[in-house]
């Protein structure tokens, strides 16, 4: 597996519940350690997903603020990580509303802002630059569904869209980035892989 | 034929994987002090909005003290002002009254005066007038007793 497309990294670590006590009672250094075990998962996912850097430093700025007003009810019934993590996706989907209000676009009109994007890529492509050849909500789509493991039924329900929304949004941004890396001469072998629902 | 399904991992496989992002190292003081900041500005927030309160609450008891403390629906004003008009009358018949409670009468007057010049508290004025009616009460049930007051 290619290591920049790590799934979830970070975000599969335990928190002590020493930790988690500490940090509900206002605890800046508790709050510190949590920021040093979770804070380069939140800023890789808002990057992956916001596609540039300072957007994501301020989106995970904002998550972890809001982390640190709400940890009290954070009652434990998931994994504090988990919790986290969808925070950070929350916060990065309220931002691709933010951007372009109006949600209810369809796929065609993802795919206008996709062909602008080619145009201004660079030549040098890798993994990280792949997932830049999609407009912002193409890429969101991509990274919350093969990367995070996230189904086509919880990405409906987040962009408040059909599953048919988010299906036809992943398959074509998957065609157009296998076109794109073929394009490019690197030969690969395009195997099947199951697909979740 | 059946096109074989595309998946992200697949297609980036043989990509390199290209820099590693990371987050500024200043990102988490920025947060730390933002946090604290906000905390603070909550504490401020919360402490003027309590002593607003309190403010609001003291106001309204300073209003409504005078008005718990007199009995309700007994205006002693009004009720002294009746008694004198009672009193004058029962004068014009019978000038006699008792020089005591006379004096009396002045002084609690004198009193009253004194208190509306300086801007007195309802409660004062209140019990003044309360007092000047009890006097005339007096003066007037002594009257319709043909007797003569020397003691109030």
């Amino acid at each position: 597996m290619n290591g920049a497309l790590d799934p979830t990294a970070g975000f599969d670590q335990p928190v002590e519940a020493m930790i988690l006590a500490r940090a509900q009672r206002g605890d800046m250094q508790a709050f510190a350690e949590l920021y040093q075990r979770f804070g380069r998962a939140c800023f890789q996912l808002a990057l992956r997903i916001l596609g540039q850097r300072q957007q994501a430093e301020d989106l995970v700025q904002e998550v972890f603020l809001k982390m640190m007003d709400t940890i009290r009810s954070y009652r434990g019934d998931a994994p504090f990580a988990a919790w986290l993590k969808r925070l950070t996706v929350n916060a990065c989907i309220d931002q691709l509303r933010k951007q372009r209000p109006g949600g209810d676009e369809d796929a065609e009109a993802v795919f206008a802002q996709t062909a602008a994007a080619d145009a201004d890529a660079a030549g040098r492509i890798d993994a990280w630059s792949l997932l830049a050849r999609l407009s912002p909500r193409a890429r969101a789509v991509v990274t919350l569904h093969e990367l995070e493991g996230y189904t086509h039924a919880e990405l409906a329900a987040m962009f408040r869209q059909s599953e048919s929304y988010s299906k036809s949004i992943l398959a074509r941004a998957l065609r157009r980035l296998h076109a794109l890396v073929a394009s490019k001469s690197m030969p690969q072998q395009v195997s099947t892989w199951s697909s979740r629902n | 034929m059946v096109e074989p399904e595309l998946n992200l991992r697949d297609i980036a496989a043989r990509l390199p994987a290209g820099p590693a992002f990371m987050a500024s190292t200043d990102l988490w003081p920025r947060i730390a002090a933002e946090h604290l900041a906000r905390r603070g500005r909550r504490r401020i927030r919360r402490t003027t909005a309590a002593t607003g309160a309190c403010v609001l609450v003291a106001a309204a008891i300073a209003l409504t003290w005078p008005l718990r403390n007199s009995p309700p629906g007994v205006d002693w004003q009004a009720r002294a002002q009746a008694l004198e008009i009672e009193l004058n009358a029962a004068r014009a018949v019978s000038p006699v009254l008792a020089a005591d409670a006379e004096t009396e009468i002045a002084r609690v007057d004198s009193a009253l005066q004194a208190a509306y010049d300086r801007g007195a508290q309802a409660t004062e004025l209140a019990g003044l007038w309360k007092k000047r009616s009890e006097l005339l009460s007096a003066l007037l049930a002594a009257r319709q007793q043909q007797l003569v007051l020397t003691r109030i």
